[in-house]
């Protein structure tokens, strides 16, 4: 009886242990992946303000603008280099970062309205 | 500063000359609706003015801004009093300020390039200010609708836009 009790905790430490040995890394390597893979993210156009106007972001990351004015608005960086062109009221529209993204952008409509990403890559 | 000067002797005539029959402030909803919807189409007045005179590419955008949204701000104050089934109620304010964007575009018509440019934005500038005091001060706290005042504060926040976008205008153009 003892012998079977010695053998089963054995047996079930072995399993563990190789079950810890096979699944950590690959469950490990999936949350790395999935750590690397862009998030969706949203900024809402509302009263002529961009809502967050500071958005923590980093390559690969998919931002939606969508615009809840009644009146258009764009999202240009100042560098020119991305924009979601004019969106009328209700529309969005979806750009994914690539490495060189600006970070300041503003509405091309209204240079008034301006805002930030911050990059955390 | 001409413009400027022009356009605080008109407000101040609506408050003084004028308060023989109302002020700004005594104005019912559906005046004040006749008010927003003149003031409206005097700066898309102006707008078209300077997209058929200037040649410079930043007063066009500008210009293209005001018809833009001006014209959103009239089709969504339509689209509210066909829903109240009411009609906007001339006034002497709405009279007042159409006969001074008479002089004003008088006045700029006679000017040509950099000199309309300035004037032009100056009178922007002026005129947005002007306006979203007697918004902020006079109009939206008397409002008795609660509609129209949801659609006034909007319209606020738009023209004090359009009053950043002018100042940021005028300095260029210094």
């Amino acid at each position: 009886m003892k012998f079977d009790f010695t053998r089963r905790l054995f047996l079930s430490r072995t399993v563990a242990a190789f079950a810890a040995a096979v699944f950590t890394p690959l469950s490990k390597s999936l949350a790395q992946d999935r750590s690397n893979e862009g998030r969706d993210l949203k900024v809402k156009i509302h009263q002529f303000s961009f809502v967050p106007d500071k958005l923590k972001v980093k390559t690969g990351d998919r931002i939606t603008w969508v615009n809840l004015d009644f009146v258009p608005h764009t999202a240009t960086a100042k560098d020119g280099s991305w924009d979601t062109g004019i969106l009328k009221q209700n529309e969005s529209k979806t750009i994914t970062l690539t490495e060189s993204f600006g970070n300041e952008y503003y509405c091309d409509l209204h240079p008034s309205m301006i805002a930030a990403l911050q990059a955390i890559n | 500063m001409k413009i400027k000067l022009f356009l605080i002797a008109t407000l101040v005539s609506l408050s003084q000359g004028i308060a023989m029959a109302k002020t700004p402030a005594e104005l019912n909803d559906l005046e004040l609706a006749h008010v927003a919807y003149s003031a409206d189409n005097i700066d898309i007045q102006y707008a078209h003015l300077a997209l058929a005179i200037s040649k410079n590419p930043a007063i066009h955008k500008f210009a293209k801004s005001m018809i833009r949204d001006h014209n959103a701000v009239n089709t969504q104050a339509l689209a509210l009093l066909a829903k109240l089934n009411v009609q906007p109620q001339d006034n002497f304010l709405s009279k007042s300020l159409n006969e001074g964007s008479i002089k004003i575009i008088d006045e700029l018509s006679q000017l040509r390039g950099a000199a309309f440019d300035r004037r032009y934005a100056e009178n922007e500038l002026a005129y947005h200010k002007a306006v979203n005091d007697l918004m902020a001060n006079s109009f939206i706290p008397n409002i008795e609708n609660k509609e129209v005042k949801t659609l006034f504060k909007a319209g606020l926040e738009i023209f004090k836009a359009h009053e950043h976008h002018a100042e940021m205008m005028v300095k260029a153009l210094q």
